[in-house]
């Protein structure tokens, strides 16, 4: 096998593009050959790394983002990227809740930004993996303003990047499916950002999924208990 | 126990001379370097197929202790059929543990001295990732900052990130089939220059 021919079957894997018995005996040869593995380790760290500087606010960075918008030490590149994933977030989030006619407009949510604007990061919605379940309950005084943070554990086939389709009911509504594109962070959550100020007490469903149908819907439940 | 072995029968015994084939045989017989050498040689080939797998550092890093573990008890116990087969047999037990763990099924049990074997191949796992891991991300992050032009940068995030076919970056950027081979070839081998680098500042 040529350089090049390894490196293309190195990309190939890393890409995902094997067959599975192309890949089985891709790994076997690298737990036995280790300057292929070396190869192979390089190349991944160089998606990863380029994943990683794509995906900032939600590797790493992410959390002392969050904690420095709370004390008001946001800096501008860093809120530059980080407020973008929340616009985007805030806007599919508020699909939800509103009509399409009735979006956040980018002002609108970076306004919602302000430093001393609190956001609250609540229960996560952690998988049946550990045997827990999937409601969540908002509490009152986390409603008062800015944002919150749904965490989704998900057991979905490792992907960089997924097309998820969210769908939610609930008070009477059923709210239209949108798609919006999610990076899981490094914990394997996808983190999604719901406007507080749009969630209405009572009892919701939300129904993620991927688009491609890999993996079957997942309910969600939450309770937002009505406000004091 | 069982239900971890594997047919090896259609495996070649041509390589039975190597070390690692004779592992198998070695642990059998109660040599315990044997088995620090066993991690040594396929802690990090098995982690990072578990990492690349799960997508999630932390639980791989168990996983891979869990097949270590398991590994080195099975072996223990009796000694693979062909030895040759060492590489395919943990592969087999960490994706074995890897779709257990996905199938949110319970994980497979050990029962032979369990918790000594676990500290041994912690003690061995120890540190060996971590700097290896450290030294990447620090080539990678000099790689990418120091990437002569944007173009470069947008053909590694499109084939890596968006997996989109080299054909159609190509036709998309305007580029020739060389020119695309050409961007990758000297990112890769940049890389591991700085990874070298890296390397020898660690000594």
């Amino acid at each position: 096998m040529t350089q090049t021919d390894q490196q293309q079957r190195i990309d190939a894997y890393i890409r995902g593009e094997l067959d599975p018995e192309s890949a089985a005996n891709f790994e076997e040869a690298y737990l036995q050959d280790a300057e292929l593995l070396a190869e192979l380790e390089l190349a991944y760290a160089l998606k990863q790394g380029l994943l990683e500087e794509e995906y900032q606010p939600e590797i790493g960075v992410r959390l002392a983002w969050w904690q420095k918008l709370g004390k008001g030490l946001l800096r501008p590149a860093g809120a530059f990227v980080a407020t973008s994933a929340i616009v985007v977030s805030t806007l599919a989030f508020t699909v939800l809740y509103q009509s399409r006619s009735d979006l956040l407009t980018d002002q609108q949510a970076l306004t919602a930004l302000q430093p001393d604007v609190s956001i609250v990061t609540f229960s996560r919605l952690r998988s049946a993996r550990e045997n827990t379940d999937y409601s969540a309950i908002i509490s009152p005084d986390q409603l008062t303003s800015g944002l919150a943070i749904l965490e989704f554990e998900i057991d979905w086939p490792p992907k960089p990047v997924y097309e998820v389709e969210i769908a939610a009911q609930g008070q009477g509504q059923q709210l239209e499916p949108i798609v919006v594109s999610v990076k899981p962070d490094d914990r394997g959550y996808l983190v999604l950002a719901v406007p507080a100020t749009f969630m209405k007490a009572g009892d919701y469903q939300i129904l993620i999924s991927t688009t491609d149908n890999e993996v079957p819907k997942q309910e969600f439940s939450l309770r937002v208990n009505p406000t004091s | 126990m069982g239900n971890h072995s594997i047919n090896t029968t259609d495996q070649k015994p041509e390589n039975a001379d190597k070390p690692s084939a004779l592992l198998s045989e070695r642990i059998h017989a109660g040599d315990r370097s044997a088995e620090a050498e066993l991690v040594q040689q396929f802690w990090r080939p098995t982690l990072f197929m578990l990492q690349y797998r799960c997508q999630n550092p932390a639980q791989a890093e168990d996983l891979a202790q869990d097949a270590m573990t398991i590994v080195i008890s099975h072996l223990r116990k009796s000694p693979l059929e062909n030895p040759d087969a060492l590489p395919k047999y943990i592969r087999q037990i960490a994706m074995n543990l890897f779709i257990g763990e996905y199938r949110k099924q319970q994980r497979q049990q050990t029962s032979v001295d369990q918790t000594s074997i676990e500290q041994a191949v912690a003690e061995q796992a120890s540190g060996y990732d971590n700097v290896y891991r450290q030294q990447r991300a620090t080539a990678v992050q000099r790689l990418l900052a120091e990437l002569p032009q944007q173009r470069d940068r947008q053909i590694l995030r499109l084939f890596y990130l968006a997996e989109q076919d080299k054909t159609d970056i190509c036709k998309r950027l305007s580029l020739s089939s060389a020119h695309f081979d050409r961007v990758l070839y000297r990112a890769k081998q940049r890389l591991r220059k700085l990874y070298d680098q890296e390397q020898k500042k660690s000594g």
